[in-house]
């Protein structure tokens, strides 16, 4: 699939955050990959229920991963988001626009993650966001 | 002493004989001459025989004849006849020695049961033996046997006879038996009296010991005892010092245990504190573990519980197209072919015309669908399995959490412990060297009162030991004082010993000495040619050598004669040293010279009779008419055995 070698990116501006992010980045995270890191962040943004466009490619920050890099798993999940934002199952034969959808919500994500880190203490962070999808599985059932 | 007369009655070929040796002659030089096998050797024997009871140039006892004239004994009308050989010594002072030998045999009947059976008339019955001592007009005639053996070692000793009876024919290998030498010069300076006495001191102490308790030892036993009380002393005086250092530490330990009460040990109290902060940070590493764990499961599994909404919708939107038959995963191919040949390619079953529409339908609407259908048919069981996820999620988690709570209890609670620990050792600092000694005696002081008890142990059985032996040797001293006077004479048994030892080596080493001497000055006056040798030495073992002016080894050059002449030196020399001048009787002496070399040696007998009494027996070869002559100047006097002619008779003749 042509699709494939799309390259996914987060906001400029929110770089310096996914590097240092104390949820993303566990004290020996060396072993994290950024590629899911990037899924959490527009799993979580999809969660919160809007997007956040780039406003122009020059704030694209550094790529992450490429497309071709997912896992079918992985790739479902971004699959999943695309068809529930736009109703429309042939979404998926657009890699772009699933990638497109899928970094925007990323873009959401990591704006929500920061603040979620900057409301909670140093150490208290990963409880937070724990409490937070507990919260979120609590009001889904 | 010389020999005056023997006489022979019936002895062997000597019938009714005798033989008188003159004494008033300038040399007292006396030759009997036979011819071979005519009766030289049993005059020889004869003599030895009347004055020992041996004969020893008979080989074979047992078949030689018996000493009773064969005539005499095949002859005789008496019941009884007598073998005797009779021979007179006298001291050349007026006393003589008459001494007598006797076979007494009787004589029995041709016709009798003796004769029958053993082919002979003699039997032999007795013997009788005789020393008459005549000391001016007194006479004694001694039948004892005992007594007349020690009238005639007075004579010639009969363990010396060999240096006084000497067969010439033995001459060349005489010095060659130096052991026999050796023992017969051991015989003649008497050293065998102090054999005799050694031998009979070693037999006392034999009996001496065996009856004076000989495993008394108390020397030996209170040397032992000495050291092993020395010992005990050391091994007391080494308890004591350890008693001493032991009780000193053990008074520290009481009085540090008194100051320092129950303070704990600073070393267990850091060894506790370093061993909990090992547990801590094992827990701490557990604890990062485990938080780690937690952060993947956030990572990992959160994006499928977030956009589990999402997979629902997806979900949904496959369901709905399902229901219009819109997603059927059916291969194009197949539904072509199906279509174009009007029969199902899955299940052959024949397609009627509303199954043919139906198909065609399909076939348009696929077209459509197909990408999307594709992906989205790979990916529904996904979908359909994120929506357990979040249960599994809080499995984990909790699982998780829950460890980490344990965790962190333990290391709060550790982390107590550590800082009362630390609490406990800044409180106790200033005591710690005081603890730390504290609990070193504490752990040493058992082991030294270990060891203090078994040196104690130890020296008791010490001293018990050190008790037996004192014991044992006033034991042995009380023995000792009953068998004082055993003991004493033990003593003096082994003193004695030791001198006889001591004296037998010095006269062994007089001996030897004295005879050297007397060969030496002997030999050189025999021998005429006084400068070719230097001199004669006689080693330990009584080998006889002879050396020339320089010093050099000179006896294998030694002519017969020369050889001849250091035997009759060296047995010359022996008769001074034994202190019996008694005659020397000569067998054979010029037998291996000749000429000029037997001349030499005949002028040396006459030298030596210049001395002593010397009985030649010569046979006529070696009686040369030059030795005759010479004989004749001397007037010598000339004795020869005459054989009857029926051979079975001899006579001595006196040669004028």
């Amino acid at each position: 699939m042509s699709g494939k070698s799309i390259h996914f990116f987060i906001e400029k501006n929110y770089v310096n955050f996914f590097k240092k992010s104390e949820i993303l980045n566990s004290p020996r995270s060396e072993g994290i990959v950024r590629r899911e890191n990037f899924l959490l962040l527009a799993a979580y943004g999809f969660s919160i229920g809007y997007k956040t466009p780039f406003e122009n490619n020059k704030t694209k920050g550094n790529d992450t991963f490429v497309m071709y890099q997912l896992t079918n798993e992985e790739l479902s999940l971004l699959y999943a988001i695309a068809i529930s934002d736009t109703g429309d199952l042939e979404v998926v034969n657009d890699d772009q626009k699933v990638a497109d959808i899928a970094m925007e919500y990323a873009n959401t994500g990591i704006i929500e993650l920061k603040k979620l880190e900057e409301n909670s203490g140093k150490g208290n962070r990963i409880k937070t966001f724990q409490a937070e999808i507990r919260d979120f599985i609590e009001d889904f059932n | 002493m010389r020999i005056e007369e023997i006489q022979f009655e019936n002895f062997r070929k000597y019938v009714d004989t005798s033989i008188k040796f003159k004494e008033d002659l300038e040399k007292d030089l006396h030759v009997v001459i036979a011819e071979n096998g005519a009766g030289k050797t049993t005059f020889l024997n004869a003599m030895t025989w009347c004055l020992y009871n041996e004969e020893p140039r008979i080989k074979d006892k047992d078949r030689a004849l018996p000493t009773l004239n064969t005539e005499v004994s095949n002859n005789s009308e008496k019941d009884f006849e007598n073998a005797a050989v009779t021979i007179t010594v006298s001291n050349g002072q007026g006393s003589k020695l008459i001494i007598k030998r006797s076979d007494i045999f009787k004589i029995h009947g041709i016709h009798s049961d003796y004769f029958e059976k053993n082919g002979k008339r003699e039997e032999w019955i007795d013997q009788e033996f005789s020393v008459t001592e005549i000391e001016g007009s007194h006479s004694n005639v001694c039948r004892d046997k005992d007594e007349c053996d020690y009238l005639v070692s007075s004579f010639i000793p009969e363990s010396i006879k060999e240096f006084f009876f000497f067969d010439g024919e033995q001459l060349d290998n005489y010095f060659l038996v130096s052991t026999a030498i050796k023992d017969q010069v051991f015989k003649l300076s008497h050293i065998f009296v102090l054999d005799e006495m050694e031998r009979r001191i070693k037999r006392k102490l034999k009996d001496l010991r065996k009856e004076g308790s000989p495993n008394s030892n108390s020397d030996s036993k209170l040397k032992e005892y000495n050291q092993q009380l020395a010992f005990l002393e050391s091994e007391k005086e080494r308890y004591e010092k350890l008693n001493e250092t032991y009780e000193k530490l053990e008074k520290e330990r009481d009085s540090l245990m008194d100051s320092l009460g129950n303070t704990p040990s600073l070393k267990n109290t850091e060894k506790k504190r370093d061993k909990k902060i090992r547990e801590r940070d094992n827990f701490i590493e557990s604890l990062n573990d485990k938080k780690e764990a937690l952060n993947d499961n956030i990572i990992k599994e959160a994006p499928k519980i977030l956009a589990r909404e999402a997979f629902i919708k997806a979900l949904e939107g496959i369901e709905e197209n399902r229901d219009d038959t819109y997603l059927y995963p059916i291969d194009e191919t197949i539904l072509e072919d199906s279509i174009h040949d009007k029969s199902c390619k899955v299940c052959d079953r024949k397609i009627d015309d509303s199954l043919l529409e139906i198909l065609k339908n399909k076939k348009a609407k696929l077209y459509l669908i197909a990408p999307e259908d594709e992906i989205l048919r790979d990916n529904k069981k996904f979908f359909n399995k994120f929506s357990d996820t979040a249960e599994a999620y809080l499995k984990t988690e909790n699982k998780i959490q829950n460890d980490i709570n344990t965790f962190n209890n333990a290391i709060e609670s550790l982390e107590k412990d550590i800082k009362e620990l630390y609490e406990t050792l800044e409180l106790n600092k200033h005591l710690k060297k005081s603890v730390d000694r504290r609990d070193e005696l504490v752990k040493i002081l058992p082991n030294k009162k270990s060891e203090l008890d078994s040196l104690r142990n130890n020296n008791i059985s010490l001293k018990n030991n050190v008790e037996k032996l004192h014991r044992e040797y006033l034991k042995l001293l009380s023995e000792e004082e009953e068998y004082k006077d055993i003991l004493a004479k033990i003593k003096l048994c082994t003193d004695s010993l030791t001198v006889i030892n001591d004296v037998k080596e010095d006269m062994m080493a007089d001996t030897r000495k004295v005879i050297q001497d007397s060969t030496n000055e002997k030999f050189f006056k025999l021998i005429r040619k006084s400068k070719t040798y230097g001199f004669i030495e006689i080693n330990e073992d009584y080998q006889v050598n002879l050396y020339d002016e320089d010093g050099r080894p000179a006896s294998a050059t030694a002519s017969a004669s020369e050889v001849e002449l250091l035997a009759l030196a060296f047995i010359l020399a022996i008769h001074s040293v034994s202190g019996f001048e008694s005659p020397l009787v000569v067998d054979t002496l010029l037998a291996r010279t000749s000429g000029e070399q037997r001349l030499n040696v005949s002028q040396s007998c006459l030298n030596v009779s210049e001395e002593k009494q010397l009985l030649l027996f010569l046979i006529d070869e070696e009686y040369s008419s030059p030795v005759q002559s010479l004989f004749k100047q001397n007037k010598v006097l000339e004795y020869r055995l005459k054989e009857s002619e029926s051979e079975k008779e001899i006579k001595i003749e006196e040669m004028k």
